[in-house]
């Protein structure tokens, strides 16, 4: 490669970095910052705002919604979907062609759409369930499921299909071979199927802002609320705690992954057990 | 040879995959404490039978006795075989100790009993220092001796292999072939294995079934199928040989003692040709030499007849050929051997 | 058979799911734009006056053109980063440096929408931290593209680094041992070997900004509105009809750009098998 084409790309991928990262690091700057409104670098270092945040009762209450729609969402969504994923894989099944495009059909549904349709549903027919935790859930369950079957159905397309055959030659029954055979094997993706769907229903605005009245909302429905007042410091302290959370949560998983040793397919870490 | 190995017998057995039917009326005895092979083209549905065999599918029509007991419906996990896959289906997230423990915990073994017997197995195929290893460690050889040893310590009536071989190097195909026969005989159990390749299947089988097209062409010996081939198909797949198509007598420029019978073939082995001074009386008709190569016993020899015919020839090393020779084809008239076409 | 029983209990549940979904989303949201009056009645007397209005007034074709030149701007200005910077990943020699960039790259998705667009609110805003250098991009269209483009520049990424990775290196070699200078082994052999994955990276971005919500409405300033916050806006102002049909065009745009790019990749593909 000559010096040009070398220089010239890592400029690109310096600029690109910079580009990806500097809206999530000024939020984070401008929550300890002192200034009310960032104009450079900040004159002084403070607490004060996530202290505000934290206690700022919307956002709170937002905070424990959020928590509750995502589990609730993600366990419905891994209920739901591995199983379809399971036999839609490997089962004698016919029209798995057309079973895999409903399930990946939501995608191309525009969220606002989703959340609109959704809003309509619950007015006509099942009143009760809007602004409550399982009428936003059940509704997140639809953006999640295709990542889950996806998620999930290459990690069984990776596996050969004849080692449940094995197992159950060698006289494990079907719940058996797949308990000790298939499970362990696609446990990776089955964390990364339910890490990623938690965050995608926490972090989800577009549905959520047509299921829930103004006075008791998930935590970004909260700060998209806000956002279209004013924005302030506090606002810029629950953002970046929102930013420190999912990246800690998505570090952990990489961690907690690798320590038990579920990236163990390949050659390495086997070579280290052995 | 001991009672309990028992022998298969597979009755009239059909199985279609929708439209297409993949075996056509099977029927087989399989001797006890034998190895059979079952032998024959991709496509031709021995792996197909296999399954069936092994409970991972289930026949269409007929039924499927395994020492004396029905087992035509028995699933997998049932039944008195075991499997040994192609790829070896080693579980990749155990070790080679709980790969080949896993078959003995189904049936609820566990403790010292649990160890002496995958131990006894690992020694069986001599991978006990190989216990603790995880399969991705492991080199091919040394995964699909795991394989067998993890069929084997189920002591099943019938071992069933499913091409064990064919993924190995040759150098290292030629050892296994030996292994195999050997802890067949070890273990007096079963073996009835699956391969397309014929030197394999004569080398390591009591008795070899050449399968074609979902039928059974011929069951017997590897002698018997190499001398008596009883379809043309089973005279070509079994070793080499030269197929003559014709009324005869002289058929490609070549002239034969008997004409062949309506709907026959004629057959010469490569190692029943001769070769000799083009016009000499031995000779029975002139061919080209068209290509020679030494194998270490023997010169092989493209020969090719007057008509364009190309023939195979096995002659003795250190028989002087030039390519472009013109001589003389000779054989003796006992080594024909006529098969229905 | 036993195991298509099985599969079928397996496989069951998420479709009644779906289906129920489906089915009721495309009924109600016909039966709501097609009354004229507010109510929350599973069927109401039919009635076009509010399609009628939704099409004729001018607003509406407005908005429609907003959005799609929207997509298309983003859309295209994603690709143009996205590819060069798939590139760089693929020719990192250091796998630790591509995980790292991976990671950089695939970060944002991990944060909500909202907190993002915060974040180019702050950075754009008028003697912010980058002085008067963005003067006027906030609350107009300039700010929304950006923060739109860094919105979903993963999505193009990972289908083109996909494409990228699946082209064989011995082709740019051989291409060069054929004497293909730099420029005619990128145009003539790696741009139509990873068109596939460039197709799919804008088709996704593509359907991401047209149906975009939070980030035109919180950066767009009332200036940049576009069909997505129009039913936002028509449910505050309680007109459920005239969401209902927003809806309904919404969802018609979704998957006209849907079978537009499904045809050009197959047309895509289908030059290749035939050649």
């Amino acid at each position: 490669m000559t010096a040009l084409v070398k220089a010239l790309r890592w400029a690109w991928i310096t600029a690109c970095a910079v580009f990806i990262t500097a809206p999530l690091l000024i939020v984070l700057v401008a929550s300890v910052s002192t200034d009310h409104v960032l104009t450079g670098w900040p004159s002084g270092f403070t607490l004060e705002w996530i202290r505000t945040a934290l206690s700022y009762e919307p956002f709170q209450v937002g905070f424990l919604y959020s928590i509750e729609v995502a589990a609730l969402a993600t366990v419905i969504a891994l209920a739901l979907g591995v199983p379809a994923a399971y036999a839609i894989a490997r089962l004698d099944l016919p029209g798995t062609g057309l079973l895999r495009s409903i399930f990946v059909a939501p995608l191309s549904l525009p969220r606002v759409v989703t959340g609109f349709s959704f809003f309509v549903l619950y007015v006509s027919l099942m009143p009760t369930a809007y602004g409550t935790v399982g009428g936003v859930a059940l509704a997140h369950v639809l953006l999640l499921l295709p990542f889950v079957i996806s998620v999930v159905g290459s990690g069984l397309a990776g596996l050969d299909p004849q080692l449940e055959a094995a197992a159950r030659d060698l006289g494990a029954t079907p719940w058996r071979a797949f308990r000790q055979v298939t499970l362990p094997q696609i446990r990776l993706s089955l964390v990364i199927a339910a890490v990623f769907g938690f965050l995608t229903s926490f972090d989800e605005v577009d549905t959520s802002v047509f299921l829930m009245p103004a006075g008791t909302t998930t935590l970004p429905v909260a700060i998209f609320l806000r956002l279209e007042q004013n924005q302030d410091p506090t606002t810029s302290a629950v953002s970046s705690l929102m930013i420190a959370g999912s990246l800690l949560l998505a570090g952990l998983t990489a961690v907690a992954l690798r320590r038990s040793g579920l990236f163990g397919t390949g050659r390495n870490e086997q070579k280290e057990q052995a | 040879m001991t009672a309990s190995a028992s022998s298969i017998e597979i009755s009239g057995v059909t199985r279609r995959f929708g439209a297409a039917t993949v075996l056509h009326g099977i029927s087989l005895t399989i001797a006890a404490n034998s190895f059979h092979c079952l032998l024959g083209p991709s496509g031709c549905g021995k792996t197909t039978l296999m399954h069936l065999l092994a409970g991972l599918d289930v026949p269409d029509e007929g039924t499927i006795v395994i020492g004396g007991t029905e087992h035509t419906r028995t699933p997998a996990h049932r039944r008195p075989t075991n499997l040994v896959f192609q790829s070896g289906a080693l579980f990749p997230h155990m070790s080679v100790r709980d790969n080949v423990a896993f078959g003995l915990r189904s049936d609820g073994l566990k403790g010292p009993a649990l160890r002496t017997r995958v131990d006894e197995s690992l020694e069986l195929v001599a991978m006990g220092e190989f216990a603790g290893r995880m399969p991705a460690t492991l080199s091919g050889g040394q995964r699909q001796r795991i394989a067998i040893a993890r069929a084997l310590v189920k002591r099943p009536d019938v071992l069933l292999l499913d091409e064990p071989l064919s993924a190995l190097d040759l150098a290292l195909q030629l050892h296994m072939r030996r292994e195999l026969k050997r802890w067949q005989q070890e273990t007096g159990t079963t073996f009835v294995c699956v391969t397309h390749n014929q030197a394999e299947a004569m080398e390591i089988a009591d008795e070899i079934s050449v399968m074609r097209a979902g039928t059974i062409e011929q069951t017997g010996s590897a002698q018997e199928l190499y001398a008596a081939p009883e379809t043309r198909f089973v005279a070509g797949f079994i070793g080499e040989n030269n197929i003559f198509t014709g009324p005869g007598p002289v058929i490609d420029g070549i002239t034969f003692p008997t004409p062949a019978a309506d709907g026959q073939v004629l057959t010469l082995r490569p190692e029943h040709l001769r070769l000799v001074e083009a016009g000499s009386d031995d000779s029975r008709g002139g061919v080209r030499v068209d290509t020679v190569g030494f194998t270490g016993r023997t010169i092989r020899a493209g020969l090719r007849t007057g008509t364009g015919r190309e023939l195979l020839a096995e002659l003795p090393a250190g028989t002087p050929l030039t390519p472009g020779a013109e001589v003389g084809l000779a054989f003796d008239a006992g080594h024909v051997y006529a098969v229905p076409s | 058979m036993r195991s298509r029983r099985l599969a079928t209990v397996l496989v069951a549940p998420g479709t009644a799911y779906l289906i129920l979904v489906f089915v009721s989303i495309v009924a109600l949201l016909f039966s709501y734009s097609a009354r004229s009056e507010r109510t929350a009645a599973l069927v109401a007397p039919v009635d076009w006056a509010t399609w009628q209005n939704v099409l004729t007034d001018a607003y509406t074709w407005q908005v429609l053109t907003t959005t799609v030149l929207l997509g298309l701007v983003v859309s295209v200005l994603t690709v143009l980063v996205a590819y060069p910077l798939a590139w760089c990943v693929h020719t990192m020699r250091r796998p630790w440096q591509a995980t790292t960039m991976l990671f950089v790259i695939f970060s944002p998705i991990l944060v909500s929408v909202v907190v993002r667009t915060y974040g180019w609110a702050m950075l754009l805003r008028e003697n912010g931290p980058f002085g008067s250098l963005f003067d006027g991009w906030l609350y107009h269209q300039p700010g929304v593209i950006v923060a739109l483009v860094h919105v979903e520049l993963p999505f193009a990424v990972f289908p083109i680094l996909a494409a990228i990775r699946s082209v064989p290196p011995e082709l740019g070699r051989a291409a060069a041992d054929l004497g293909a200078g730099p420029l005619r082994r990128f145009l003539r052999v790696q741009l139509p070997l990873t068109m596939p994955g460039v197709l799919s990276g804008i088709q996704l971005v593509f359907a991401l900004t047209i149906s975009a919500f939070a980030t035109p409405a919180l950066l767009g300033g009332g200036r940049v509105t576009v069909l997505a916050q129009t039913i936002y806006q028509s449910i505050q102002q309680l007109q459920w009809p005239t969401a209902a049909a927003q809806a309904v065009l919404l969802l018609i745009l979704a998957l006209l750009v849907l079978t537009l790019f499904t045809g050009l990749a197959r047309l895509v593909s289908g030059g290749r098998a035939a050649r």
